[in-house]
């Protein structure tokens, strides 16, 4: 790569992110420019979320290339005071697997894995190890063992065996994947950005300068100078899932899109699925058709789908000959979203509302027009925004550490009652409908409220 | 009556014993093998690092707390690892499970070792993916290593075998 050095890339959150001339930013560079990279330009950080927040249509391009500048400061301060250091090919690993870890995402990507029925994570995997392509031959180019020491971080669980033979000290994987990883630190970062919803900020420098490794202990933790940032960084999390992230017509969207998705698998059931779908979806893309008939996609044809496509697939079904398909797609792209009753707290009146919301939906189904399965959807998301320990988590969460004034390093929640108060799960519940049904939805909603009140 | 899935896990854990399931990791395991024989529950599952695993449930899970229908009690093994104890509060308005699937229920909850329960989970979880029983058994080894060994498999896939679910 010729022409001058350093290289910069401009970015909103962090400023400029800077390429030197070695080999290890040569091969980053490199990367950013494949074509398996260049297409996360097309898949938007956070889907639906524009429909609320006009400002929240960044990509996983420019979020992808954020955490890998902020591993790169988390391994910086890391190395400054550990006196063993890291191989460059070491922090190659490192730096690639923190930039290519969205790599495999779909498009609107967590609705579109239930239609695929495969993680992304497969897919990213995928892509680093297939010799065929360019995220492969340049990692190759490199070392050839580099494909599979940036795949090691993707295992679940991680493999120490795989690690040690890679040279990678543990402790430094969290930068990759924990509860205070380069991946969270720039989304929240990012997405607070996008959104203008200012509650998702934190001091990161100050945290980054303030990170010591404990290789002994496979982990690294924060000094007692930075605990307040730690704090808020936790903090910050939990105010953007239930701000942004949970956002009640942000969730409409998503279920119109989810319903859409399945009302489309559905429907390809009923005959040739190209016939089929020509009729529904005119001029969908073939790939995506095989998708939503569950046929086994090639990587290549995988790759090929994006956030583009899905919007041409919405401009098809919505003239197509289906009309429940028809009025999810014009609703997703005129946003005449559905509307939502919240029963998170309504406890045993959310059974009484959903028996009465389906004979609503049922005696309006002629005069709203769609399929009765597409009345009355139910949407329970949960989260924990401090994740404890548990042996039967889905998987077991990398805990954050802190100095205590005392000098002793101890898991956060043990430090902060703040934090400790933010290990227990909550949940919402909402019930989602078309617009036409919003005014006997709404007063069958009161109604039953105001009993659980009295 | 069409209940929400919720409902149907609330009476799930309401016909264990006692009313109670220790572990969430037997819960999800148990209302994997329900799905799979009829329960009226639409949970999507992926196989995660104990098998089969629903992040739905696992909200429906907190759900069932918030809404007073469930309780979670911690605990903690000898070594210090916690673990849940989740009971079933007031199950006189759940609907009923259906005779095949009370009966079904009775073989895994008499299913003492967890592990016996999370293979049996595991391996039909790679059936339902379409391998045959070959190939299951191989992934299943491959995923879970020592855990196979002893007479555990075999108990896994007697289980399978007494709820009608594919085992050879």
């Amino acid at each position: 790569m010729g022409g001058t050095w350093p290289k910069v890339i401009r970015d909103p959150v962090h400023g400029i992110v800077p390429f030197e001339d070695t080999k290890r930013d040569q091969l980053l560079l490199e990367l950013i420019n494949t074509r398996e990279f260049q297409r996360l330009r097309r898949i938007k950080q956070l889907g639906m979320s524009e429909f609320v927040f006009p400002g929240a249509n960044h990509s996983r391009f420019a979020h992808s290339i954020g955490v890998m500048h902020t591993a790169r400061m988390f391994l910086k301060s890391l190395m400054e005071k550990e006196s063993k250091g890291l191989s460059p090919e070491t922090q190659a690993a490192i730096l690639s697997a923190a930039l290519l870890h969205d790599l495999g995402h779909g498009p609107f990507s967590h609705a579109f894995e239930k239609v695929t029925g495969q993680k992304h994570e497969k897919y990213t995997l995928e892509v680093i190890r297939n010799p065929k392509t360019e995220v492969n031959k340049r990692l190759r180019k490199f070392s050839k063992d580099l494909p599979k020491h940036v795949a090691a971080f993707f295992d679940e669980p991680v493999d120490d065996r795989k690690l040690k033979a890679a040279g990678i000290p543990k402790y430094v994987v969290q930068i990759v994947s924990s509860q205070l990883d380069a991946d969270r630190s720039d989304y929240l970062l990012r997405d607070s950005h996008a959104t203008g919803a200012d509650y998702g900020k934190f001091d990161l420098p100050w945290l980054v300068h303030h990170l010591y490794p404990n290789p002994k202990k496979d982990k690294y933790y924060i000094g007692k100078k930075a605990f307040s940032t730690a704090e808020q960084y936790v903090f910050c999390r939990y105010h953007m899932y239930r701000s942004v992230y949970f956002h009640k017509t942000t969730r409409a969207a998503e279920v119109m899109l989810r319903l859409l998705f399945k009302r489309f698998a559905e429907v390809l059931k009923k005959g040739k699925i190209l016939d089929v779908a020509n009729r529904v979806a005119p001029g969908a893309s073939p790939v995506l058709v095989k998708a939503f008939a569950k046929k086994s996609l090639t990587l290549d044809g995988y790759l090929g789908l994006d956030d583009f496509s899905i919007n041409e697939f919405f401009k098809s079904a919505a003239v197509g000959k289906d009309k429940t398909m028809a009025a999810l797609a014009n609703g997703l792209l005129h946003r005449r979203l559905y509307k939502a009753v919240d029963v998170s707290d309504a406890g045993e009146a959310s059974q009484k509302f959903f028996e009465n919301a389906q004979e609503i939906a049922k005696s309006k189904q002629s005069e709203v027009g769609l399929a009765e399965d597409c009345l009355l959807e139910k949407d329970s998301i949960a989260d924990t925004p401090y994740k404890p320990y548990e042996i039967d988590a889905e998987k077991p969460a990398e805990m954050i550490f802190v100095e205590d004034s005392a000098g002793r390093v101890q898991e956060l929640s043990k430090y902060s009652k703040g934090v400790e108060g933010l290990k227990d799960r909550y949940v919402l519940l909402r019930y989602y409908f078309p617009l036409k049904l919003r005014k006997p939805m709404d007063k069958l909603a009161s109604r039953l409220l105001k009993e659980v009140k009295s | 009556m069409r209940y929400e899935s919720f409902r149907w896990l609330a009476s799930v854990i309401g016909a264990h014993p006692e009313n109670k399931v220790v572990g969430r990791t037997r819960l999800q395991k148990t209302i994997w093998l329900l799905q799979r024989l009829g329960l009226k529950t639409d949970y999507t599952y992926r196989t995660h690092f104990y098998g089969p695993y629903s992040e739905d449930l696992h909200a429906e899970l907190g759900l069932l707390e918030r809404f007073g229908m469930v309780s979670e009690e911690p605990k903690e093994k000898r070594d210090g690892t916690p673990y849940f104890i989740i009971h079933a509060k007031d199950t006189e308005h759940l609907p009923e499970l259906p005779d095949k699937l009370g009966k079904a229920l009775r073989v895994i909850s008499g299913t003492k070792d967890p592990v016996v329960l999370e293979l049996a989970a595991t391996y039909d979880a790679f059936r339902s993916q379409g391998s045959d029983h070959t190939e299951a058994l191989e992934r299943l080894r491959r995923k879970k290593g020592k855990k196979c060994e002893g007479d555990r498999e075999e108990k896994a896939l007697t289980l399978l075998a007494q709820l009608g679910l594919d085992a050879s």
